[in-house]
C-alpha cells in the first residue's frame, strides 16, 4: 500500500501507525507508541535531542443518523472544516464509500452534510454503516506534472517529508514523532509533552499557499502561528540549513510553540510546505518543495546543537 | 443522595458546599482524600487485588450567574458563568447566599410588540431580590457573589426526575454509590471544579495521577422532543446508557468504547451511542494529561440540560451507574 492510500482520521490512525512504524524499523528505528496513540522513533542517541514531529491524522467524521432516504448523517468535530468537506469522497473503516454532498453554499455546519453511499432507504443504510462509525476522506492522488493533487495532501506531504529525511538520518539523537489527533487542536502534541523531553523541536507542516508563500518556493520557515513566536535562533539554522526556503507568519495554529513552555523548555521552530487550497477536496503541492523540505530538515540534524 | 446534591449551590468557581457534602458522604470508605489548590477533590481508594488503577471522574460544578453589579435601585446585574441559552433566563427563579430571587422582565401588558418580538440579551435582565434599594441589596450581596438556580427536586411522570444540575451531580452521585463499595481494582475518584468554564479543575487534576485508564461519568443532551428529526438526536432519554464516540473535546479511547459495549450486552444492560460530535467534557482534558491517559466517556442522557428543570430517566440512571459497577469489576482481568 502507498502512503497516500493509508486512510487515517483523527483519532483512529492505526493503520498509519504500522505504515510508518514498518517503514521506521527498516531505519534502523525503534518505535513505540504512547497511551494517546502517538508514534515514537528513536535511535537511543545520548547527547542533546532534536525530535521532528509531524501530524498523522486527516479530517475525520463519524456517522451520527441516517435519513430516510438512505443518506447518512455525520459529525465533524472541527465545525470549521464542514464548509471544506463538500464534495468529497469518503470511505468509512468499515470500507463503504460514499460522497458527502452538501444543500448549502455558506454557513455550513456538520448537520448540513449527508453522505451518499448509494442506499434508498433508512434501514439498509442503517446496516451498511452503524452509528458511530469513523471515516475519513479518501485522497485520491493524482500527480500531474509537478504537483500532487489529492484530498489530504496537507497531511500525506509532511509524513512523506518527514519519512525521507528518516532514511538518511545519521544522527542518533534525532527522534521522529508522528502525533495523532493533530488535527483534532493538536491533542496529540499535548498529550506527547506531558511525558517527553527534548533540547530542540521542528514541526513539519503545511501551509496555505497565499500571496506570502508560494508553490515551488521551497520550504517555508514560520517565524510566527497563531498563537505565538518560534525561537529566532531555531530559525536562523533551518534558514541557513536549506537552499530554497520562504520566511512566512500564519494565522494558523501549528502547536509547534507548545514545547518552549514544557518540562524544561525545548527551542523551537516549524518548517511547512507549501499546499494550494488547502483543507479543499483538491489540495495541491509540489514534489520539489517536498524534496526541498527534506533536504533542509536533513541538514539541520546535523547542525542544530550548534545553536546557542 | 441525588436529591441532596441537586438542591446543593455549586456554580463553577464556587463548588465548595458540593465537595463537602460529597466528602462527608465517602470519606470513611476511602484510603485518602485530598483537595487540590484548584478545589478539585481526589478520593483514592486501594483495591484488594490492585493491579489496575482506574480513574473515574465527575465534575461538582453546575452552570449558573456571577453578580457584577448592584443597581441603585437595587436590582442585581449579573454574566452567566457556563454556557447558558439566554432564552431560558426569563422569569427564572434563582439564590444568591441563600436569598430567593427572580430574574425580572417586563409584563407583557407593558411591552410593545417589537420589544416582545425582538431577540434580548442577558445585560437586558436583572436579579430581583425584593431589595428596596442598592444599600438594602448590599445587606445581602455582594459584587462577585454566586447565583444558581433555585429549583427543588421533583419526581413525575413514569421515572423521570427534574433537577436543576443533574449535569453533572448524577454522575457525582454515582461515583459516591461505587465509592461505598469494595473494588478489585485501585480507584481513583476525582470530583472536579470547572468543567463548565472549559474543563479547568480537570486540567490541574490530573498533575501526578498516572491511571491505566479514565472513565468520565457525565451528563450528556437528549434533543428527542417531538418533532426533532431522528437526524438531529443526540441522545434518546431512555435509551440507556449513553456511550460517547468522539465529541468537540476528546476522541473516545476505542478500546474502551468496545469494552463497555461488551460489558452491558454481557449484563444485558440497555445502551446507547451518543450520536453526535457536539459538546464536550472533562475527557478533552484528561486524555492528553501525562503522556497521554485512555479515556471513554458513559453519560446519563439529560433534556433540557443546562436549565433550572433538566430531566432524566430514573432508568437511564441505573443503567449507568450498573455499568460503571461491571465494567469496574471486569477492569482487574484486562
Amino acid at each position: 500500500m502507498e502512503l497516500y492510500e493509508v486512510l487515517s482520521p483523527s483519532g483512529r490512525e492505526a493503520a498509519m501507525v504500522e505504515f510508518i512504524k514498518e517503514k521506521a524499523e527498516r531505519a534502523g528505528f525503534s518505535c513505540r507508541a504512547d497511551a494517546f496513540g502517538n508514534l515514537i522513533c528513536e535511535k537511543g542517541g545520548t547527547g542533546k535531542k532534536l525530535t521532528i514531529e509531524c501530524g498523522m491524522d486527516t479530517v475525520c467524521i463519524m456517522k451520527t443518523a441516517e435519513t430516510k432516504d438512505g443518506m447518512l448523517k455525520i459529525g465533524v468535530p472541527d465545525s470549521k472544516m464542514a464548509g471544506n468537506l463538500a464534495g468529497s469522497k469518503v470511505q468509512f473503516q468499515n470500507k463503504t464509500v460514499g460522497v458527502i454532498r452538501c444543500g448549502k453554499t455558506e454557513k455550513i455546519e456538520d448537520f448540513d452534510l449527508s453522505v451518499d453511499i448509494g442506499e434508498t432507504d433508512r434501514e439498509a443504510a442503517a446496516k451498511k454503516v452503524p452509528t458511530g462509525e469513523f471515516g475519513t476522506v479518501v485522497c485520491d492522488k493524482t500527480e500531474t506534472g509537478r504537483f500532487i493533487f489529492g484530498n489530504g495532501v496537507s497531511t500525506y506531504a509532511p509524513i512523506e517529508t518527514v519519512l525521507r529525511v528518516m532514511e538518511k538520518c545519521e544522527n542518533k539523537n534525532v527522534s521522529f514523532v508522528f502525533t495523532a489527533q493533530k488535527k483534532f487542536a493538536g491533542r496529540g502534541i499535548k498529550a506527547l509533552l506531558g511525558g517527553y523531553d527534548t533540547d530542540y523541536f521542528v514541526s513539519v507542516n503545511s501551509a496555505v499557499e497565499d500571496e506570502n508563500v508560494k508553490c515551488g518556493g521551497g520550504a517555508v520557515v514560520i517565524i510566527k502561528d497563531k498563537s505565538t513566536v518560534l525561537s529566532v535562533s531555531a530559525r536562523k539554522c533551518l534558514i541557513e540549513s536549506g537552499k530554497k526556503v520562504q520566511l512566512a507568519a500564519t494565522e494558523e495554529n501549528l502547536y509547534a510553540e507548545l514545547p518552549q513552555i514544557c518540562g524544561n523548555g525545548a527551542m523551537s521552530g516549524c518548517v511547512c510546505l507549501p499546499v494550494r487550497d488547502k483543507d479543499k477536496p483538491y489540495e495541491g503541492c509540489m514534489k520539489d518543495d517536498i524534496e526541498s523540505a527534506a533536504e533542509l530538515l536533513l541538514n539541520f540534524c546535523g547542525r542544530y546543537d550548534k545553536i546557542n | 443522595m441525588l436529591r441532596m446534591l441537586t438542591e446543593t449551590d455549586g456554580v463553577s468557581g464556587n463548588e465548595e458546599r458540593v465537595r463537602e457534602l460529597i466528602r462527608s458522604q465517602v470519606e470513611s470508605y476511602c484510603s485518602s482524600v485530598t483537595v487540590d489548590s484548584m478545589g478539585n477533590m481526589i478520593c483514592r481508594k486501594t483495591g484488594s487485588v490492585g493491579k489496575k488503577t482506574i480513574l473515574l471522574s465527575a465534575h461538582m460544578d453546575e452552570v449558573g450567574f456571577i453578580i457584577k453589579k448592584i443597581t441603585d435601585g437595587g436590582y442585581l446585574a449579573f454574566e452567566s458563568v457556563g454556557g447558558i441559552d439566554p432564552k431560558i433566563l426569563l422569569s427564572q427563579q434563582v439564590t444568591v447566599n441563600g436569598v430567593n430571587g427572580v430574574i425580572s422582565f417586563k409584563a407583557v401588558h407593558l411591552s410593545a410588540k417589537e420589544e416582545r418580538e425582538k431577540p434580548f440579551k442577558e445585560d437586558e435582565l436583572f436579579i430581583d431580590i425584593g431589595a428596596k434599594n442598592k444599600a438594602e441589596a448590599e445587606k445581602y450581596v455582594t459584587v462577585g457573589d454566586y447565583c444558581a438556580f433555585k429549583s427543588e427536586y421533583r419526581e413525575f411522570g413514569e421515572n423521570m426526575v427534574k433537577a436543576k444540575a443533574l449535569d453533572d451531580r448524577a454522575g457525582c452521585a454515582i461515583l459516591i454509590d461505587i465509592l461505598k463499595k469494595e473494588t478489585k481494582v485501585n480507584l481513583i475518584c476525582c470530583f472536579t471544579v470547572q468543567e463548565e468554564v472549559g474543563l479547568r479543575g480537570a486540567k490541574s487534576a490530573m498533575r501526578g495521577l498516572l491511571p491505566d485508564f479514565a472513565i468520565v461519568v457525565e451528563g450528556t443532551t437528549c434533543n428527542d422532543l417531538t418533532g426533532v428529526s431522528n437526524e438531529r438526536r443526540v441522545t434518546k432519554c431512555g435509551g440507556g446508557a449513553a456511550i460517547s464516540v468522539m465529541e468537540y473535546s476528546s476522541v473516545a479511547n476505542p478500546e474502551l468504547v468496545n469494552m463497555l459495549i461488551d460489558t452491558a450486552k454481557e449484563n444485558h444492560i440497555k445502551w446507547q451511542y451518543k450520536a453526535s460530535v457536539r459538546g464536550g467534557n472533562d475527557a478533552g482534558a484528561i486524555s492528553i494529561s501525562g503522556g497521554g491517559v485512555k479515556t471513554a466517556s458513559v453519560s446519563i442522557p439529560c433534556r433540557y440540560i443546562h436549565s433550572s428543570v433538566s430531566v432524566m430517566n430514573k432508568n437511564d440512571f441505573e443503567a449507568v451507574r450498573r455499568l460503571i459497577n461491571k465494567f469496574i469489576e471486569k477492569a482487574e482481568e484486562m
